[in-house]
């Protein structure tokens, strides 16, 4: 569905991820773990097209998107869900939600994905009036990941979603990212500061350190894999 | 602002002071028969003259200073930098409205005239024709380019010593100046005062190079030559700056020879074309440069001070102080 | 000896109305390109001049003049933000950057405006549009003129209310405005709804500015001698607040006139000194409370915003804090 091959990438002039390579395919559940600064975040910008890609190539189910416009990107159905300002603060919810799904044609469509997403989220229906800025926490990344799903996404890739949260919230949200995935059958990237949980949700893993692919595989052979514990991960990761 | 400030204040100094010294009334400074005064005592009075010139230039520079200080009021507690743009056009169209409303700053809207240059009695040791006119201005524009190379080397003693690498500190980065102690809000009064007196010092000269201070002369037009000037020689850059006003110099100049030399070959061409021609060109060469070469044809050098010596920086066999731009971080730089 | 009071007020609220339809535009652009354009004002001296050139063939016609007015800026609007803004914006260079731009586009649209009214004789030129007295009250003339101005400011706030609360492209500009990063990869069409923002604002100055041009006499300067005002009312508004806008565009208008006139009367005050009040309200408001007097959700929070992630390299979303 989704492949990386050889992506040098960063920002202005800087390269920060070096020569990864990675492929995801339909239905996966794919975790990017690493240290802090190991460039999680600018590894999926990079798919976004929010960064400047030097050498290698994105293709997307057969397209080739590398250095593609970010709004042309998301016509394909990537949904992303930022680390930071994943809502629009000075908009409704219910607009956040119309806004998030600009890219479906269909009317049924579209509303059939809205209420989807009220359905997985009802505290986002009792606030549909309410300027998103104004949420708590818990229900801004709640928004957050609603509104990546009213453009009903094929591949959701979520930028850890859980860092700011308490932890019993985090853990909501993480078990609805199971439901969404069993639902609507959606391939998801998650990336995750908290390499236990995320591994123990995905099928795959990826551990990126330093800019560079430190190792890949399921989350079975990471978690075997000491070195990798030991170096990067930290002794309670898993 | 300042330039205009000192400008006025000059001529209005000098205009005071020129019958007081010679004993003459000191009658209305505005009307017609004040300015013959002026321009026969400064032909008959060389050390009056001179002096005037000189305590009017005093003035100026002062007046400039305080109201560079008085400016720096608000201009340093903004907080967004466009802010103090905002506060500086506003500060220079508060002058020009109020010298041109107040009739007893300046004559207000008709400006005062009749400033002779300091040597203006020079041309009555010589013989007449067209050096009796021409040898008291070149004198003065001599004076002026020494002053202006006195400013350029000072400018320079500053933006090289201790002192100037504090300034770029503060301009760079305040927060870590603030960490090191440094008062970062004096500093930036300190250098608006000493860039004010700067500018009432030129204000001044420029008066009495033309002759008259009218407000209307001090349009936002002027400003924006300055500007042009600063960024097209790369700013923070004094040798930068000395090109980019070179440039902007020529161009106004070679406008207006240019313009005599069309308007003989095309009786009908309207002049006014020519000076707005120029501002439209100012305009584009901004444009261009903002685009293109933001850093101006001059780059900004290092600060030449002891350190820079003692440490051989920028030399080849220099040792390797700042890290290549194409290391990617460690730690938690850009990602989280 | 109050009967200078009604003409005055009523020239304020004209005045007033004059700014809310120029400045709306401004606070869009602020809004949603945060570029403080001090080009703005040049769209008001090109509305003008558009009035007076059309009406002389359409006179008293004013629904094509006031097209007229609002078609020649927004597409002298959408070629300043394509030859000149574009290209810095793309590169994301700094706000100061942007601001000396603005200044360099201003000098320019000026200048040409100066050439080509001293080539065809029209530096100082009126439009054919004839003005003349709908009632009188307290022996003050309404005039058309002036009623055109009041119910064209409400017309137009109300309209971009409407468009930008109701409509898909209102509101994908207010999602690029909150947020921008957001707004592209949610697939919105950025430079096309940039674009239409340009059409709005520039046409909102056009429009003012022929309205404006009935009542006085057009000039080349007249853009540059109402900018100051201009800011003082999105200074007023806190940057971004249409409500703001609005209510500053008033205060400017009675500050300008009413104040103005009340101090002429009983202090002796020079009318010469009226453009300081503006001024005085802008550097107050600078000083004491540079979020405006309007609340206002984004305000000045999104400029610093952006002035933060251009200056610090790679561009991160920013946290959604109120």
């Amino acid at each position: 569905m989704l492949e990386i091959r050889n992506l040098v990438s960063g920002y202005g002039k800087l390269a920060i991820i070096q020569d990864v390579s990675f492929k995801v395919d339909a239905g996966d559940f794919v975790a990017i773990v690493g240290p802090n600064g190991s460039g999680k975040s600018t590894l999926v910008k990079s798919i976004l097209g929010l960064t400047n890609i030097f050498e290698g190539t994105i293709t997307f189910e057969g397209t080739n998107i590398t250095s593609w416009k970010p709004e042309k990107i998301a016509k394909l159905k990537l949904g992303y869900v930022p680390q930071l300002g994943n809502v629009f603060p000075d908009l409704s919810v219910s607009e956040n939600l119309e806004l998030g799904g600009v890219t479906v044609r269909d009317e049924g469509q579209k509303r059939k994905m809205r209420e989807l997403v009220v359905e997985l989220f009802p505290i986002l229906k009792s606030r549909s009036g309410q300027r998103a800025g104004l949420l708590s926490g818990g229900e801004r990344q709640m928004l957050a990941v609603g509104r990546a799903l009213a453009a009903e996404p094929k591949l959701l890739i979520l930028d850890e979603p859980t860092a700011a949260l308490a932890p019993i919230v985090a853990e909501q949200l993480f078990q609805r990212l199971v439901e969404i995935r069993q639902k609507l059958n959606v391939t998801i990237i998650l990336v995750e500061q908290n390499a236990r949980k995320a591994l123990g949700l995905a099928n795959r893993g990826l551990v990126l350190v330093q800019g560079k692919s430190a190792f890949e595989g399921t989350p079975d052979q990471i978690s075997k894999d000491k070195d990798i514990i030991r170096l990067f991960l930290g002794e309670l990761a898993i | 602002m300042f330039f205009g400030l000192g400008g006025v204040v000059g001529a209005t100094v000098a205009a005071d002071l020129l019958p007081l010294f010679s004993g003459a009334a000191v009658g209305n400074i505005c009307d017609i028969s004040s300015r013959l005064s002026r321009e026969s005592i400064a032909l008959a009075y060389p050390a009056i003259s001179v002096s005037v010139w000189v305590i009017a230039l005093a003035f100026a520079m002062l007046a400039g200073g305080i109201m560079g200080l008085v400016a720096s009021y608000p201009a340093l507690r903004v907080k967004e930098e466009w802010f103090l743009s905002m506060i500086l056009l506003v500060g220079g169209e508060t002058f020009r409205i109020v010298v041109t409303n107040t009739p007893e700053i300046g004559c207000g809207f008709n400006g005062l005239d009749g400033i002779t240059t300091p040597f203006y009695w020079l041309s009555n040791y010589l013989p007449s024709g067209p050096l009796q006119a021409e040898v008291p201005t070149g004198l003065y524009a001599a004076v002026i380019v020494l002053l202006a190379i006195g400013c350029f080397v000072f400018a320079q003693k500053i933006c090289n010593s201790p002192y100037g690498r504090l300034l770029k500190s503060v301009r760079d980065d305040k927060v870590a100046a603030e960490a090191l102690a440094k008062d970062v809000s004096r500093v930036r009064k300190q250098i608006m005062v000493i860039g004010s007196i700067m500018a009432g010092l030129a204000g001044a000269l420029y008066v009495y190079y033309i002759g008259v201070a009218t407000p209307e002369d001090y349009i936002p037009a002027l400003t924006f030559g300055i500007w042009v000037m600063m960024i097209l020689g790369g700013y923070a850059n004094n040798r930068g700056l000395l090109l980019g006003a070179f440039v902007i110099t020529m161009l106004d100049r070679g406008s207006l020879v240019s313009g005599i030399a069309l308007e003989s070959y095309f009786p009908t061409l309207n002049s006014n074309l020519i000076v707005y021609g120029r501002y439209m060109v100012e305009a584009v060469i901004l444009l261009l440069l903002l685009v293109f070469r933001r850093k101006g044809l001059l780059p900004e050098t290092r600060v030449k001070t002891k350190a820079y010596t003692l440490f051989d920086f920028g030399k080849k066999n220099a040792k390797p102080s700042s890290q290549p731009a194409e290391v990617p971080p460690k730690g938690d730089a850009t990602t989280g | 000896m109050l009967e200078w009071l009604p003409g005055s007020i009523l020239l304020s609220l004209f005045q007033g109305s004059i700014y809310v339809v120029v400045s709306l535009g401004l606070t869009l652009t602020l809004a949603v390109v945060k570029l403080p354009n001090f080009a703005h004002a040049e769209f008001l001296t090109i509305g003008g001049y558009v009035g007076v050139v059309v009406s002389a063939v359409y006179p008293d016609n004013l629904l094509v003049i006031g097209a007229a007015a609002f078609l020649v800026c927004s597409a002298i609007g959408l070629a300043i933000h394509h030859i000149a803004f574009k290209p810095l914006m793309d590169r994301k260079v700094s706000i100061y950057i942007l601001v000396l731009a603005s200044f360099a586009v201003a000098q320019f649209i000026r200048y040409s405006v100066f050439s080509w009214a001293s080539v065809v004789g029209l530096l100082s030129a009126t439009q054919n549009i004839k003005v003349y007295s709908l009632v009188t009250l307290y022996n003050t003339e309404l005039t058309n003129v002036y009623a055109l101005a009041i119910v064209l400011a409400i017309l137009m706030s109300v309209l971009l209310e409407l468009f930008l609360k109701m409509t898909r492209m209102g509101k994908s500009m207010r999602a690029i405005a909150s947020n921008f990063d957001l707004a592209r990869v949610s697939g919105i069409n950025v430079s096309r709804v940039v674009d239409v923002m340009w059409i709005i604002a520039a046409g909102l100055g056009g429009i003012g500015g022929m309205v404006f041009g009935i009542y006085t006499t057009v000039t080349p300067a007249l853009g540059f001698s109402t900018l100051l005002d201009i800011f003082a009312v999105v200074i007023i508004a806190g940057l971004t607040s249409f409500t703001g806008t609005i209510i500053g565009g008033y205060i400017v208008g009675f500050s300008q006139t009413t104040v103005m006139e009340f101090l002429n009367y009983y202090f002796g005050v020079s009318l010469g000194y009226q453009p300081l009040l503006p001024f005085a309200l802008i550097i107050v408001i600078l000083l004491l409370k540079p979020t405006g007097l309007a609340p206002s959700s984004t305000g000045l929070s999104t400029i610093r915003k952006f002035a933060r992630r251009n200056s610090s390299g790679p561009r991160e979303g920013e946290p959604p804090k109120e």
